[in-house]
């Protein structure tokens, strides 16, 4: 993905598009383009091959205003804070539930 | 990985993040590469821990240990229900339409199937390996178990090869990406024949091919109206876990039609009020919700 920039960045974007409409608070505006919380891991796993490898993990907490946070695992070698923060943004603006 | 040390690797991870998360905190879910396995092995390390089975930390889980019928569907579900909205606002039946997707794994099969069984021709599909294409439509069952057997649509012998260029160039009325983000880009999007864009992927489009579909007026529903079905339903099994009570598939499919029905049209009336594209509008929608309950909230300090 680094070819094509910060994805977090690209969601920042269509949220200040919405907000500037809104005339959204300055205040609150900060807050919601702020992660609540992001936590990143260290994962020791012994592999089959007899080898120690070491994964790193993130989690990232966007926002908890309406209820608990809520969002996927991913396996994939490219995953970087940066999508996962995006990720996890994307989840607190999804419409339906 | 082998599966003993994806369980390792994912015992350990949910070890790592332990104080994080819970049924009241933050409840995980699979996404790429993860599946109601690694979420039943989420659950059982989590469970452990806290001395207690406790089914409500995640979702996506399989039926026999809480999880929900018609979870597996949900994001595809979603993903019918509004392409079908976005057509008849535009004019159009769903039925007897032509469709082209990109991605055949959970969304992109399940779309694929549930679109075709409401009268849609399915004439394109790709993936990882490569694609098909036949113009009177795919038979999509068939298409299912060639997936199921080779792990790729490549290949399939009811139609022709079909590359990713070739199918966001098709002439079909609706273009859905349900693989991975930035995969419509400022090189593919003038290209882009289709009158509907379903976002069924994260951030698939990028900024700028958003603003080159907007300028030849394509009607893109975004990524965070078009995908929430899986989130939808994960929050219908959560709410199941806790109540201790399981509903019936048409239960959980009807309450997930009037969700999604709801929020395609409420994203709908304030892009027509705002004058601005489904994607703007339904940050708006979001954008209002949780800047409200911020503001009734304070700032505790």
């Amino acid at each position: 993905m680094a070819e094509h920039g910060s994805i977090f960045r690209a969601m920042l974007q269509e949220f200040d598009e919405a907000a500037r409409l809104l005339h959204l608070d300055p205040g609150i505006w900060k807050i919601l383009t702020h992660p609540k919380r992001q936590i990143i891991v260290s994962c020791p796993v012994l592999m089959d091959s007899g080898e120690i490898e070491v994964f790193t993990g993130y989690r990232v907490q966007y926002s908890i205003t309406l209820g608990p946070a809520k969002g996927g695992i991913r396996y994939h070698p490219d995953v970087t804070l940066d999508e996962v923060t995006a990720l996890a943004a994307w989840m607190t603006w999804n419409v339906a539930p | 990985m082998s599966r003993r040390e994806l369980e390792a690797l994912t015992r350990r991870y949910v070890a790592e993040i332990i104080d994080a998360i819970g049924p009241e905190k933050d409840v995980p879910a699979p996404d790429v590469n993860t599946n109601d396995q690694v979420m039943a092995w989420v659950m059982d390390t989590y469970s452990m821990h806290v001395g207690h089975t406790s089914t409500a930390v995640v979702t996506g889980k399989p039926l026999e240990l809480g999880g929900s019928v018609g979870r597996r569907e949900a994001t595809g579900r979603g993903v019918m229900i509004v392409a079908r909205e976005a057509a008849r606002h535009l004019g159009f039946d769903i039925k007897g339409a032509s469709i082209g997707i990109q991605g055949f794994g959970n969304v992109g099969s399940v779309s694929a199937d549930l679109l075709a069984q409401a009268g849609a021709r399915i004439v394109g599909v790709t993936d990882w390996k490569g694609g098909v294409y036949n113009g009177k439509g795919l038979d999509i069952p068939k298409l299912l178990e060639h997936a199921r057997m080779h792990k790729t649509v490549d290949g399939f012998p009811g139609g022709e090869p079909l590359t990713n260029e070739q199918l966001f160039a098709l002439e079909a009325d609706v273009v859905i990406p349900a693989a991975l983000e930035n995969q419509i880009t400022v090189e593919n999007a003038p290209g882009i024949k289709a009158r509907i864009v379903v976002e069924a992927a994260n951030g698939p489009v990028t900024p700028e091919a958003n603003n080159i579909l907007q300028q030849r007026g394509v009607f893109v529903v975004p990524d965070i109206l078009a995908n929430s079905g899986g989130v939808t339903v994960s929050y219908f099994e959560w709410v199941q876990d806790r109540y201790g009570y399981f509903w019936e598939e048409s239960d959980v499919n009807m309450r997930l039609e009037k969700k999604m029905h709801e929020a395609f049209h409420a994203v709908l009336q304030m892009s027509l009020k705002y004058k601005v594209d489904m994607r703007t509008a339904a940050y708006i929608v979001a954008i209002a919700r949780v800047g409200t309950v911020t503001q009734l909230r304070g700032m505790y300090a």
